[in-house]
């Protein structure tokens, strides 16, 4: 039976392009290649504080069936490890296995993350960047995606960093973190 | 890319004006109108073709220069709001930019009386200035040309110039002497522009066969050729995989791989996609994933609409995967090359919209004692946006908040 995963986002609409090849790459890396990846879509999750509430209301019982939820939302430069820690407590007391890692400072940084070098910016600069989504990403959408595609060519730029997965957690410590743990959870 | 719409006395719209974007859905009960307003837009169409108004309403049998034309539901009896008042004119007024790419936006009118089938006013303008107009000129009942007056005046030139009556001035003022040069660029882009409107209703019996030609640059309403379109499609590396990038986000399974075409003994193509290495041809395919397929080819047609209705946008697609053809529809039409016109019944593709989409999300509704359609975008539904903080839309839609909300 493969290993069932249920990704969920702050918003499904675009961040889904990055995640789902992003976490079938990851649990690939530490040995589940055959990973059955789910990117939660409805109810449609607008925002990091619904999705805490929904995670909190109903997902962690609904889905305590998933050997493993996965929450990424964007860090907006914050720290929510204290958040994360609340809920990953409260997901083990409901019987389910959750990790949460947030993209810093956003998502769309795991895809750009592959391409640094088509940046506008500096690599420690988008990292640190309050408006990445508008003000990096776009602009790298724009020139390198393909608006014939669904989430305007995401899937295809987010294939080509995951060609090269050192590069990738070098690039973004907390996927580093992430990978490790997913590890230590393999056994 | 139509702009604004007026519409008066049409049907059940007996005055319905409405603002536009690249992407308009409209909800509504059945029979509240929204299937009226498609017709409107086939009206608008079968002027684009230059089809006298008796053509547009009853139909035309195929000619040398056309396909066969329906005529529209109800024909020319039934076309007028009537409501037990003898209504004897339609009006319609559309801003529209000529084409894409194309800065300039032309303001046509046109009133007629579609018992008789004749022009009652008619007029065009191009950013602003007068191109052609009948106001201020009689033309009187059973007067059998119809005068307009061409702008601007010269000397030299007759004030007015007289055309047929049952047929809109448009497209015989493009080919007419009295139109400037300077101006025929631009006639003949509206005429384009409103007649470059293509229908999408695929039936799956249709997507199931094989296409009567081998390569086409656009279907037929009901999928008529698809597999010859998406032979075409598939032509080019890049458009197959785009193409076949939205196919894999609503099967959402790691074992289909593509889409081909298959040939039957004379070479005729038949849709398919590849799963686990084999072809599983369209008459084994379900009718959701075919209609959703030639959705789809519809946005990579080489011969592209400028206008492109779809009526219940859903129907056959799972639940889960509504939101694919919501993306589809925002992410092809938002260049602006095509403007969707779709409806649905459907609270999941609502609950998919972003809130900048509801002023060109349209509920229709009818008014219980003057049987006309109420059309108005969300943003004008009252209290709808302070209802909205409290529950989502699709849950809103779903109980029926809306019903008898304007």
């Amino acid at each position: 039976m493969s290993f069932r995963v249920l990704v969920v986002p702050e918003d499904p609409t675009n961040d889904r392009y990055i995640l789902k090849p992003l976490v079938e790459a990851l649990l690939a890396d530490v040995g589940k290649p055959r990973a059955k990846v789910e990117v939660l879509a409805n109810p449609r999750i607008q925002g990091y504080e619904h999705a805490k509430r929904l995670l909190l209301e109903r997902l962690l019982d609904q889905y305590s069936h998933r050997d493993l939820l996965l929450f990424l939302p964007d860090s907006d430069l914050r720290d929510r490890s204290d958040e994360f820690a609340h809920l990953e407590r409260a997901a083990t007391e409901r019987g389910a296995r959750l990790l949460c890692c947030a993209a810093i400072p956003e998502v769309e940084i795991w895809l750009l993350a592959g391409h640094a070098e088509s940046l506008s910016v500096t690599w420690s600069r988008a990292r640190s960047h309050g408006g990445l989504k508008e003000s990096i990403f776009g602009p790298f959408l724009e020139a390198h995606g393909d608006p014939r595609r669904p989430g305007e060519g995401r899937d295809v730029l987010m294939k080509e960093t995951l060609q090269n997965l050192p590069a990738l957690y070098s690039r973004c410590a907390e996927l580093q973190q992430l990978r490790t743990r997913l590890q230590a959870l393999m056994g | 890319m139509i702009r604004r719409i007026k519409i008066e006395g049409f049907k059940s719209l007996q005055a319905v004006e409405l603002e536009l974007g690249s992407m308009n859905l409209f909800i509504g009960a059945n029979a509240s109108g929204k299937s009226n307003l498609f017709d409107a837009l086939r009206v608008l169409q079968g002027i684009g073709y230059g089809f006298t108004i008796g053509e547009i309403l009853d139909g035309k049998p195929k000619s040398a220069n056309s396909d066969v034309w329906d005529p529209i539901r109800g024909g020319s009896a039934r076309a007028a709001f009537a409501n037990g008042v003898s209504a004897d004119e339609i009006r319609f007024e559309v801003s529209l930019d000529l084409s894409p790419g194309d800065a300039r936006t032309a303001s046509y009118s046109i009133a007629f009386d579609p018992t008789h089938g004749v022009l009652t006013s008619e007029s065009l303008a191009v950013d602003g200035k007068s191109v052609y107009t009948s106001a201020d000129i009689g033309n009187p009942t059973g007067q059998p040309y119809f005068e307009i007056r061409c702008a601007p005046a010269k000397a030299s030139r007759p004030p007015h110039d007289k055309f047929e009556r049952s047929r809109p001035v448009l497209g015989q003022f493009a080919r007419s002497k009295h139109c400037l040069d300077k101006h025929r660029p631009a006639v003949q882009a509206c005429l384009r522009a409103l007649s470059n409107t293509q229908r999408i209703d695929p039936s799956p019996a249709i997507l199931r066969g094989y296409s009567s030609a081998q390569s086409v640059k656009r279907m037929g309403e009901r999928g008529e050729n698809f597999a010859a379109l998406v032979k075409t499609i598939c032509a080019d590396g890049a458009t197959r995989d785009a193409y076949a990038s939205w196919l894999r986000q609503l099967w959402s399974s790691e074992s289909i791989e593509d889409v081909s075409v298959l040939h039957g003994a004379l070479g005729e193509p038949l849709f398919a996609i590849r799963e686990r290495g084999k072809d599983q041809p369209a008459p084994v395919l379900s009718d959701g994933t075919l209609r959703f397929a030639a959705i789809t080819a519809a946005f990579f047609q080489p011969d592209r609409p400028d206008i492109l209705t779809i009526e219940e946008l859903e129907s056959g697609i799972h639940a889960s995967r509504v939101r694919v053809l919501v993306e589809l529809l925002r992410s092809q039409s938002k260049s602006g090359q095509v403007q969707v016109m779709a409806t649905t019944h459907s609270p999941i593709v609502l609950a998919w919209l972003n809130e900048s989409e509801y002023s060109t999300t349209f509920y229709c509704d009818r008014d219980s004692s003057s049987a006309a359609s109420n059309i108005r975008p969300l943003t004008q539904v009252p209290d709808f946006l302070r209802v909205l903080d409290k529950q989502p839309i699709g849950e809103l839609f779903a109980e029926g908040w809306l019903e008898g909300a304007l």
